[in-house]
């Protein structure tokens, strides 16, 4: 039987128990007026637009707001041993008030012996205890500080955020001979 | 001196439960306490969606997964429940708990997360006794329309994870009366 229920007058009989509408009580009052009010406050541009903070005319991770700030967080290292373990090379903290985008990512060996994707380096990006979409197991180098690489989905950073940039080097990845890794995050953050 | 309002208890599972023991300091009984007006309110069923749909589907290492569902305008999203599954690495099986793994639920209508960042799952998972099963949010969060949910899931080990996040919803039913159903037919040509 289909669950439209049963014609009566113009109104549906439920076919069972589980179907039987109960009439709106005071409580749904309560909870229609609050949908009522969020309604409003959405139609108005949500809580963003009341909360108090910078109204921007475009995207500021798209575009750089005047009232920005340009960010060049750069960092090296020598060759971390091969031991498997996430290797610390650079680490900032977001300025609390602002949030931010970095644009631009470097990640650089320049010793001998590195075969782009081999797995015998693997750098991440850390925002906070999660690691960036795409950028958590990158086995490959990415642009230079002459040539810094776009990063094409941009990473937005958040006010109070501890970004870090990790370095792993392979156990017995003994074919990398000196030289140093480089990481740098480039962007910039606009006050909130 | 204000009046003091005593209304019956709801009948309905969380007053079943006869696990359940009422401590006056506790954060469960507490969040009941503010599902009081969805709970006497008429005329709500119970939709739970999970993330991912398939269960067998694992978030890669140091990986992000996203996921977005539509409910209905007007539910109220009111527990969680998370848990990890299993877990391999390189192939081999591995031990996983709920804390390898970050969650953020993101009413996209709004743009709002539940969250400030992503956050711990192991909060979010029950431990079947301080933190009771499903796990309640401090009050009910209202969904209006269109009702898209974003769910993000992030693995921060270098394991390959299976797991699942369960949302429970109080959705709105809407009662169809005979003219609204004719109604309906007849913009689908179907008119009887």
């Amino acid at each position: 039987m289909s669950s439209v229920g049963i014609p009566l007058g113009n109104f549906f009989f439920p076919v069972n128990v589980s179907n039987r509408a109960f009439l709106p009580n005071k409580f749904n009052a309560c909870l229609d007026r609050n949908a009522q009010i969020w309604t409003q406050i959405n139609s108005k541009g949500g809580l963003k637009a009341i909360c108090p903070g910078m109204k921007y005319e475009t995207a500021p991770w798209v575009k750089m707001p005047p009232q920005a700030k340009r960010f060049s967080e750069i960092n090296s290292i020598p060759l971390p041993a091969d031991n498997g373990t996430d290797t610390l090379v650079l680490s900032f903290l977001v300025p609390y008030g602002y949030d931010g985008v970095a644009v631009t990512t470097v990640a650089n060996y320049t010793g001998q012996g590195f075969v782009e994707g081999s797995g015998d380096l693997t750098w991440r990006i850390q925002l906070n205890e999660r690691y960036v979409k795409n950028y958590g197991n990158l086995q490959t180098q990415v642009g230079s500080l002459t040539i810094p690489t776009n990063i094409g989905n941009s990473v937005r950073l958040l006010s109070g955020q501890l970004v870090q940039f990790f370095v792993n080097r392979r156990v017995n990845s003994i074919s990398l001979t000196g030289g140093r890794i480089i990481c740098a995050l480039l962007g910039w953050w606009w006050p909130r | 001196m204000q009046d003091v309002v005593m209304l019956p208890q709801v009948v309905d599972g969380f007053s079943y439960n006869s696990n359940l023991l009422w401590v006056q300091g506790r954060y469960w009984p507490n969040a009941i306490a503010q599902m009081d007006i969805l709970r006497r309110a008429a005329n709500f069923r119970a939709r739970w969606f999970v993330f991912p749909d398939d269960i067998d589907q694992p978030i890669q290492p140091y990986d992000t997964a996203y996921y977005e569902t539509q409910v209905n305008g007007g539910s109220y999203l009111w527990g969680l429940n998370f848990a990890s599954i299993s877990a391999t690495n390189g192939g081999e099986p591995a031990e996983t708990t709920a804390a390898d793994l970050l969650i953020q639920i993101e009413d996209s209508c709004t743009g709002i997360p539940l969250y400030q960042d992503y956050a711990q799952a192991a909060g979010n998972s029950a431990n079947f006794n301080s933190r009771c099963l499903p796990v309640l949010l401090s009050q009910p969060r209202l969904i209006l329309d269109p009702g898209n949910i974003t769910v993000s899931i992030s693995n921060r080990t270098g394991n390959v994870i299976t797991c699942q996040l369960l949302l429970h919803f109080a959705e709105p039913c809407r009662i169809i009366t005979e003219e609204n159903r004719q109604k309906a037919l007849r913009m689908i040509g179907g008119a009887r």
